[in-house]
């Protein structure tokens, strides 16, 4: 921006005061724009390459509205049957996410640096593994170190054990604890380390283990009603033999028993939440993430124990 | 020593039994044997053995437009599905939003749609439309839209009041204080959301074959069906290095524009 003198011309005034003040072109927004114009043209290239005109979304919605009023009304005919897949898909999620937080156990303490921090270690080769692929390399020399006995032999081995992604916030538990307690408290007694961990770190992490344990239970419910259409048992198996039947309107009444299902879920899980952890959390992060219609319902009959009702209250009260 | 035996210790412990009980309850439902589990694995190792090494020579040329038409699902529901998503982000927005009303029905229907797995919708869309890209196209902007749009509302309700006041004090309209007090500061949010948004729907769209919806999600299953072990290796291959591949350019923009 230009300084204008008290002696600048009447022309000089105008002509700057005309020009509009733009931020600088900084390399961040060349990035952003590049990024713009780049997923344009791609997005261009996959409309033509799929083959959408216009033609398609016309009888694409009329399609949907022919299909909808062959599935109105919804029919419930065989919904024993729907009742009984649904528990099991209940079950399989519940047996799911339990052997997962098993294995979570062991690795997420393996993992955090604040427990275990030597290099070479499996706490630090688990770590590589699971939060940054790219450090494969390191993860896979610390495992064979660990492997050939180097401080913990089976550690390695059980460094590789599959988790869900959600076991990457143990750590980040962990690494939150109050560490003069859990290390004063425990060598003050002349424990060892493990007992040490088990006796003053295992309860500082019990809420936030619990809000991710229902966290988890609810996303593998919703996958749980899905694993169906690939044979894997569960009220899944049922929408796809009343699709593959024709039978729209029994179809369209397991999908509303799928929704209900999932939003009851999220109802009760929302209440134990509440009931369990109440405002007693670890740095707030305790508790789902996640705006659903069970926490919505939930938040209807209680203003506490939800974090949504909490965050609406702070909402309103802003 | 432990601590007293109060309502809030009771309480817990009550619904440990409960969940505990909920386990055992699916630990024989589902009729789950540990033995089985361990003797299991072995067929589970072999079977993972058989997809090496990836045989590329068989569905060269179908895995390129398998793909590629994945990967185009992909763009063109996230296109389509932000388009969707920003208005009704708009609605949902408690700040933001012109009233109550709009404000309720839109957090509704966004919650009745994320309420829906992803692949459900795709089935009813492929039943509507038929096989095909199409029907994975819609099915997953349909969702696109429900997620999007939910953390756009959430991204725009944490915008400050301040700035807004002070361009409502210089006389501007309701849309010019939207444009330029409250899109401009959450704009790298929501490029980063977005770019989120693009990579599940890259992941969602290579399952979306298995019930039709066309991508490289058909050639999976075809091939696990016919029992080409080998080409399998290959397919799963090139999702893990594709989806890695985005992931990491996503990882560089969002990086630079934070």
């Amino acid at each position: 921006m230009s300084t204008l003198s008290p002696r600048s011309r009447p022309s000089q005034i105008k002509s700057d005061s005309n020009r509009r003040l733009l931020p600088p072109l900084t390399r961040q927004k060349v990035i952003l724009r590049a990024s713009l114009f780049v997923f344009i043209v791609a997005t261009v290239w996959a409309w033509t390459y799929i083959g959408i005109d216009i033609t398609v979304f016309v009888t694409g919605f009329g399609d949907i509205a022919r299909l909808l009023e062959y599935m109105l009304p919804p029919r419930f005919d065989d919904f024993n049957q729907a009742l009984d897949l649904t528990f099991q898909t209940l079950w399989m999620a519940v047996l799911g996410t339990f052997l997962s937080r098993i294995a979570l156990r062991s690795t997420g303490f393996r993992r955090s640096t604040e427990h275990l921090t030597a290099p070479g270690h499996p706490g630090s080769s688990s770590r590589h593994h699971r939060v940054h692929p790219s450090g494969a390399g390191f993860g896979l020399r610390a495992d064979l170190r660990a492997g050939l006995g180097y401080r913990c032999p089976r550690g390695g081995a059980r460094a590789w054990i599959p988790l869900d992604r959600n076991d990457r916030k143990a750590p980040r538990r962990l690494h939150r604890v109050n560490r003069s307690d859990a290390a004063g408290g425990g060598d003050f007694y002349g424990w060892a380390s493990r007992p040490s961990g088990d006796v003053s770190l295992v309860p500082q992490i019990i809420p936030a283990f619990i809000g991710i344990v229902l966290y988890r239970l609810d996303i593998n419910l919703r996958s749980a009603t899905v694993l169906g259409l690939v044979g894997a048992g569960g009220v899944g198996l049922l929408l796809k033999a009343r699709l593959g039947m024709l039978e729209y309107g029994e179809a369209l009444g397991v999908v509303v028993i799928i929704i209900v299902f999932i939003t009851v879920m999220e109802f009760l899980s929302a209440a134990v939440r509440g009931l369990l952890l109440g405002n007693d959390n670890i740095s707030g992060v305790a508790k789902a993430p996640r705006f659903s219609l069970g926490n919505q319902v939930y938040s209807l009959f209680t203003r506490k124990g939800s974090r949504n009702a909490q965050m609406a209250s702070s909402t309103e009260s802003r | 020593m432990l601590p007293p035996f109060d309502k809030e210790r009771s309480q817990k412990l009550i619904y440990s039994l409960i969940f505990v009980g909920l386990i055992a309850v699916s630990w024989f439902a589902v009729e789950f044997s540990p033995w089985q589990f361990f003797t299991s694995l072995g067929e589970i190792f072999s079977t993972a053995g058989r997809l090496l090494p990836p045989d590329f020579s068989e569905i060269g040329s179908d895995l390129v437009t398998g793909m590629l038409e994945t990967i185009a699902i992909a763009l063109v529901s996230t296109f389509l599905g932000t388009l969707l998503s920003i208005p009704l982000g708009l609605l949902a927005a408690r700040n933001v939003t012109v009233n109550r009303f709009a404000y309720g029905i839109t957090r509704l229907v966004l919650l009745v749609i994320r309420g829906i797995p992803e692949l459900i919708i795709a089935v009813i869309f492929v039943a509507a439309i038929g096989l095909g890209p199409i029907a994975g196209v819609f099915a997953l902007t349909v969702g696109t839209a429900g997620f999007f749009a939910k953390l756009i509302a959430d991204t725009l309700e944490e915008v400050d009041r301040k700035p807004r006041e002070a361009v409502f004090a210089t006389g501007a309209t309701r849309l010019q204080e939207i444009a330029s007090s409250v899109i401009p500061p959450t704009s790298p949010t929501l490029v980063s959301l977005f770019l989120y948004i693009f990579d599940i729907n890259l992941r969602a769209s290579t399952v979306l074959g298995i019930v039709g919806g066309g991508g490289i999600g058909f050639l999976l299953f075809n091939s696990i069906r016919v029992l080409e072990f080998q080409a399998t290796g290959a397919i799963i291959l090139t999702i893990f290095v594709v989806v890695y591949a985005v992931e990491l350019i996503s990882m560089y923009i969002r990086k630079q524009i934070q």
